[in-house]
């Protein structure tokens, strides 16, 4: 299981890494959640510019038949989406930290990134 | 995983397909305030297509066809592929899950029991092995079976699919009684945009409802005990605010 030390991560499986603007974060889920989902075959997205809030649903995932919903990892809006994951959702399958993030959010408050989990922790809080 | 304490709500009455989602997502509701396993099963008051949560039906499907041919056309909660009830045994069964792995371990349960249920019917029904799944773009659900699905002479009869929520699976499926999809199915499909090769379906009816329902009741009792009533005004009053979102064509034909 790839579990990368310069993400931040939360118990509901996402992923968060900061980008170039110091307040939006790239987001995905992690290698752990996309082996247990197995093949993705569709991801339902929010709009840009849609209101997230940390550990509430901003989407949905399927695969292999179970619609799973896909938990926001902070408080802020939507900035960007992965469209390239419409074509390909099984990006998120062969890349899940690089070319199979799923959204940018630009958070309410950035602090808040300081109180999610960092690689040991989430490590610890799905038991591996 | 563990059957302990279940509830079964045997539905005798028909209902459409919105009332029927409806009902699925007050079972799965229901379950996940008591935090106990619940069944329904199900028969409709005419034919209905059922779609998957996330599945391009407007692409695949001509919504005039199906009227014409008598289908309701409902969005389900659940994945997956386009089922066609008619002549079916359909079931929901939700449970407290709190990852995908407790949701597979609950699908090779369920799909165990419906096996047994087929088995003591008389008929040699096997759990598929281990497939790819396929994707929502096109064909439908009874073109291929994923793995742990129940087959009879190796042709899908029973599929499903799952939904899991704040910590709550559930698990729409049916059973194809007559062996087969309505013909008016392969109508439908043909004279859609996109159209496969007809499935192969099994050549044998699997038995009337009642029969296939006892048979189902009786392998859920075997493993879990004997079930408790569910509550059904409570269930009515849950699936009457759930209702309107299911019967909405915007939901229905939204992709």
């Amino acid at each position: 299981m790839d579990l990368p030390d310069d993400l931040r991560y939360t118990a509901e499986h996402a992923w968060i890494r900061p980008t170039a603007d110091a307040a939006v974060f790239r987001c995905g889920i992690t290698d752990h959640a996309q082996g247990e989902l197995g093949d993705i075959v569709y991801l339902n997205f929010p709009s840009v510019g849609a209101a997230v809030t940390a550990g509430l649903p901003y989407g949905s995932i399927e695969a292999v038949k179970t619609v799973s919903e896909l938990y926001s990892p902070l408080t802020g809006t939507v900035t960007a989406l992965n469209t390239a994951l419409e074509a390909d959702p099984a990006l998120v399958n062969k890349a899940p930290y690089g070319d199979g993030w799923i959204v940018e959010l630009r958070a309410e408050s950035p602090a808040a990134v300081a109180a999610l989990l960092d690689a040991a922790g989430y490590r610890t809080a799905i038991g591996a | 995983m563990t059957l302990a304490g279940w509830r079964l709500e045997r539905d005798e009455s028909p209902r459409d397909g919105a009332s029927q989602m409806a009902r699925d997502a007050a079972l799965a509701e229901w379950s996940g305030a008591h935090g106990q396993p619940a069944l329904r099963l199900y028969r409709w008051s005419r034919a209905c297509v059922t779609l998957g949560r996330h599945e391009s039906a407007r692409r695949k499907f001509a919504p005039a066809t199906l009227a014409e041919l008598g289908a309701e056309v409902v969005r389900r909660p659940t994945g997956g592929r386009a089922v066609w009830h008619a002549h079916d045994l359909t079931y929901a069964f939700a449970a407290p899950a709190s990852s995908p792995a407790d949701a597979r371990a609950w699908f090779a349960l369920v799909h165990g029991v419906l096996a047994r249920a087929l088995q003591r019917l008389g008929f040699a029904a096997e759990l598929a092995p281990a497939a790819r799944a396929a994707t929502l773009r096109d064909g439908a659900c009874f073109d291929a079976a994923v793995g742990g699905e129940v087959l009879v002479d190796g042709a899908k009869v029973a599929g499903s699919a799952q939904r899991l929520a704040a910590g709550v699976l559930l698990q729409q499926g049916t059973v194809l009684l007559s062996g087969a999809e309505d013909q008016r199915w392969r109508i439908a499909r043909a004279r859609g945009r996109r159209c496969e090769p007809y499935p192969r379906q099994a050549n044998q009816a699997l038995g009337g409802w009642d029969a296939a329902a006892d048979a189902v009741v009786h392998a859920f009792t075997a493993l879990g005990g004997p079930p408790l009533p569910l509550p059904a005004e409570a269930l009515e009053a849950l699936a009457a605010a759930h209702r309107p979102s299911y019967a909405d064509p915007g939901w229905t034909w939204q992709r």
